[in-house]
């Protein structure tokens, strides 16, 4: 046992309605126009249902801060990886020929 | 601690509810590892749409959103399904949280299936690089990239599904036979937790394949 | 510490109890019967490896490229960064000592997930296999590095045999690294505060945070070029606007904290080394702690400095020498700190001790050298030559090798129970310094004078500095083959080793040598740090 007694069954079902009311507003935005804001709104709201699964499902709620800490550390890597490796894309500048 | 904990103390531990911290702990490790092993195709991913967005949004036209919608939920809802079967079980059910993990199987199942069946329809339509690809066009080279990307992610997750789902039904089978209760159902967390991640990945797959340039041409 | 004498019972040891049969031994639970099993396949790797070092060195001889063709001398090394990279350094030290010891150190019965334990070692057994049938059918010539489009599209050799043996080995030590954290974090005896952890423990911890969070990284960028050989599926193929410089950020991404992974235990040994033959205290405890994760967190973020002259914007690569002159710091610290330990102290130049300070004058070179790669103007002339190979063994070879071998001294009385040849075992200690110096600063001359790696022919004038390092090899080559003799000798005939021969600190000295199985009769309970040494 985690020491803690069981969810409520209504944390759980309100999770799931949570995410399918997220997946409902990330389909359909996904049609409005929004430029460079598609991508951006279209990740928040996969954060946001993560946050739902990790927190509700996985139970990180009331789990010990090392697990905590364990949970973020997975993703602030791979945070390091994508802001380096897109820092090059970002910043590459096409030489022109020596002549 | 209930017979059943006692029965599965290790003898490197002193107390079940240490023992159970080591394993939530080991597990959570293992999915640090399995969200850097994905994050390489999401980075490599990322730096290719960086380089051909036109290309991608093209090519992800092409994906099958609504067969990608109602895998999302089908997967959304087998996750509440394994969260409430590990409810089930530490307040002391049995057959409930049985059902609801066959259930979680059965959803992991249709999941597959609709997969399926989007790539045999991509493999009709000429979209399947190293095997038949024939879009044309002037950002072809760049959908034949999105579609190597496709084939990967989806792959590599749908193969973590077919994992996940023979856990399920492992789990749903021990459930049955009484193996778990609410002093014991290491296994069954950990089964739980890896599902819940394989979700996760989906989650972020969904948008990244299915709904990009949906809004233009 | 309390217990030391209740903890001396006349249990059978480790090595007995259980079982003394194959089987027994195939399916033990035991971290410590585990270690052993792995040392096994450990040393036999470092001498297949070291057999292909030796082709190496002996068309290094000559100028001409008369012994290996071009190709198969390409296979040869390739071979060599293989096995040495991933089935000698990485795992080295983690599998062995570190199974061994840290459950031991902590005051635990064995470790935290001891059925993971043993299927890690299957794993590195199964991954050893790929690699050897990949040997024999003929190898593979894209250097350990795997860079593409050559390793993807135009290399006619058993890529994906190799990828796959890598890629299994790599989980085998995520599995490790798993099972270190979980267990220094959940099974620390009673008083074994963090503080209180002897610096090989945090060095172990340190480890496994970078293998765990490193390794997946080399799984999926192994599995994207053995899927683009076989499928077609390339995302690094420049035709489809692929980028091969992307493989080579992944690939990057874990082989620059895979140096850590090598280098990190091996400064864990060497803080028990030096406090043990200096019979102080470290110096800087805390710094020591805090600069072992810093550099495990910063190694990161450096993995660019491969890559300067690749086709990587200039701006990265300034982020990424900024950053690589950034983590000497942590290492700096490090060397310091051995050195102050021995100030003062009561210094005993047993072989253990010998290999300790091996390690931090050798490391201190190669991290030096380091500096200067980490320059980007230097190492636009430096890069691909000699001097980078130098660099990388000093650290790797004159840094890690020594000290795996100075703790496999130190703790072979625990581990075995039997005394070796102190006279033969600082003999071995000595000649190996010579040798390996002899076998690579010449190396660092020829770097600078502009001699590339991956040749297997050079022009005649950098023939003397070869000559001298081939020589050099033959040297190291003796003095790596005595230990192996002289341990193995001690195995039936050395004499009976008490509990603490050395007369060191630490919770793994208060049990007989060799251990009972389950470490501990009584659970130790810890009142005080890790080194205090009574004059």
């Amino acid at each position: 046992m985690s020491g803690s007694s069981p969810p409520s069954l209504r944390s759980q079902l309100g999770a799931l309605a949570g995410l399918l009311l997220l997946l409902a507003a990330t389909a359909g935005l996904a049609y409005v126009p929004m430029g460079a804001f598609n991508t951006v709104v279209a990740l928040l709201i996969s954060l946001a249902k993560t946050l739902l699964v990790m927190l509700i499902f996985m139970r990180l709620r009331s789990e010990s801060a090392v697990v905590r800490l364990v949970a973020i550390a997975g993703f602030a890597w791979l945070a390091m990886l994508f802001l380096i490796l897109m820092a090059d894309y970002l910043t590459r500048v096409t030489l022109p020929p020596p002549y | 601690m209930t017979d059943l904990a006692r029965a599965h103390l290790q003898e490197q531990f002193d107390q079940p509810t240490q023992q159970k911290q080591a394993a939530t702990l080991g597990m959570w490790q293992f999915l640090a590892t399995e969200v850097l092993f994905f994050g390489v195709l999401f980075a490599a991913y990322t730096a290719c749409r960086y380089r051909f967005a036109d290309g991608f949004a093209e090519a992800a036209r092409h994906t099958h959103v609504v067969f990608g919608s109602i895998e999302t939920a089908v997967l959304l809802i087998s996750s509440c399904g394994a969260a409430l079967a590990l409810r089930n079980v530490e307040l002391g059910g049995r057959r409930v949280a049985a059902a609801l993990l066959a259930g979680t199987a059965a959803l992991g199942t249709v999941f597959l299936v609709l997969h399926g069946v989007e790539y045999a329809s991509e493999y009709r339509e000429g979209l399947v690089p190293g095997l038949r690809f024939d879009h044309a066009g002037p950002h072809a080279r760049a959908v034949e990239l999105f579609y190597c990307l496709y084939f990967l992610i989806t792959g590599f997750h749908s193969l973590h599904v077919i994992i996940g789902v023979v856990l399920m039904t492992v789990m749903a089978v021990k459930a049955w036979r009484g193996r778990f209760g609410p002093g014991y159902a290491t296994p069954l967390e950990n089964a739980a937790l890896y599902w819940h991640f394989v979700d996760i990945v989906w989650i972020f797959v969904y948008p990244m394949i299915y709904l990009v340039g949906r809004a233009s041409a | 510490m309390s217990g030391t004498d209740i903890n001396l019972s006349m249990e059978p040891s480790y090595l007995v109890s259980g079982g003394n049969t194959l089987w027994s031994w195939l399916t033990t639970h035991d971290h410590k019967r585990i270690a052993i099993l792995y040392a096994l396949g450990i040393t036999f790797f470092f001498f297949l490896g070291g057999a292909a070092a030796v082709l190496v060195r002996l068309e290094l001889a000559t100028p001409a490229g008369d012994l290996l063709t071009a190709e198969t001398y390409n296979k040869t090394f390739t071979f060599h960064g293989i096995v040495m990279v991933w089935f000698f350094l990485v795992p080295s030290i983690p599998t062995t000592l570190g199974n061994f010891l840290v459950p031991m150190m902590i005051g635990a019965r064995d470790m935290a997930f001891p059925r993971l334990n043993l299927f890690s070692w299957y794993l590195y057994m199964a991954a050893g296999l790929f690699t050897i049938a990949m040997l024999l059918l003929g190898g593979v010539d894209t250097g350990w590095t795997f860079y593409t489009p050559f390793s993807t599209m135009f290399s006619n050799t058993h890529v994906i045999l190799a990828a796959v043996g890598v890629f299994v080995v790599g989980f085998s030590s995520i599995l490790t690294g798993i099972n270190i954290l979980v267990t220094v974090h959940s099974l620390r005896a009673k008083g074994m505060l963090w503080f209180r952890l002897p610096l090989f423990v945090w060095a172990m911890y340190a480890t496994s945070i970078v293998m765990v969070l490193a390794t997946p990284v080399l799984a999926m960028t192994l599995a994207l070029i053995a899927l683009e050989r076989l499928a077609g599926i390339g995302i690094f193929d420049p035709a489809l606007g692929g980028d091969p410089l992307l493989f080579q950020h992944f690939f990057w991404f874990y082989s620059h904290p895979a140096v850590y992974i090598m280098v990190l235990p091996a400064m864990g040994v060497a803080s028990e080394l030096i406090t043990m033959g200096a019979r102080q205290k470290i110096f800087g405890y805390r710094f020591m702690t805090w600069s072992m994760l810093a550099i495990a967190v910063i190694g990161f973020l450096v993995w660019g400095h491969h890559m300067f002259v690749a086709g990587q914007s200039m701006y990265a690569s300034m982020v990424f020498s900024i950053l690589s002159f950034v983590i000497a710091v942590p290492s700096a610290i490090k060397v310091f700190n051995w050195v102050g330990t021995l100030y003062k102290g009561h210094l005993d130049f047993h072989a253990p001790m010998l290999y300790g300070l091996g390690f931090v004058g050798l490391f201190m070179l190669g991290g030096l050298t380091g500096l200067f790669l980490a320059a980007t103007a230097l190492d636009v002339n430096l890069t691909d030559t000699y001097f980078v190979v130098s660099h990388f063994h000093y650290i790797m070879v004159g840094g890690s090798v020594m000290a795996y071998l100075g703790g496999i001294h130190y703790w072979w009385p625990k581990i075995t129970g039997r005394l070796y040849s102190e006279r033969l075992a600082k003999f071995a200690a000595l000649l190996m310094f010579l040798g390996f110096n002899l076998t690579f600063f010449p190396q660092y001359l020829l770097g600078y004078e502009g001699m590339p790696r991956r040749y297997h022919e050079y022009l005649p004038k950098y023939q003397m500095l070869n000559v001298l390092s081939s020589a050099g090899a033959s040297i190291l080559a003796v003095s790596y083959l005595l230990p192996l003799a002289y341990l193995g000798w001690s195995l039936f005939r050395g004499a009976r080793a008490g509990p603490n021969p050395f007369r060191a600190t630490g919770l793994e000295w208060t049990t007989p040598s060799p251990p009972p199985a389950h470490n501990f009769t009584v659970p130790p309970v810890v009142t005080e740090g890790p080194y205090e040494y009574r004059p």
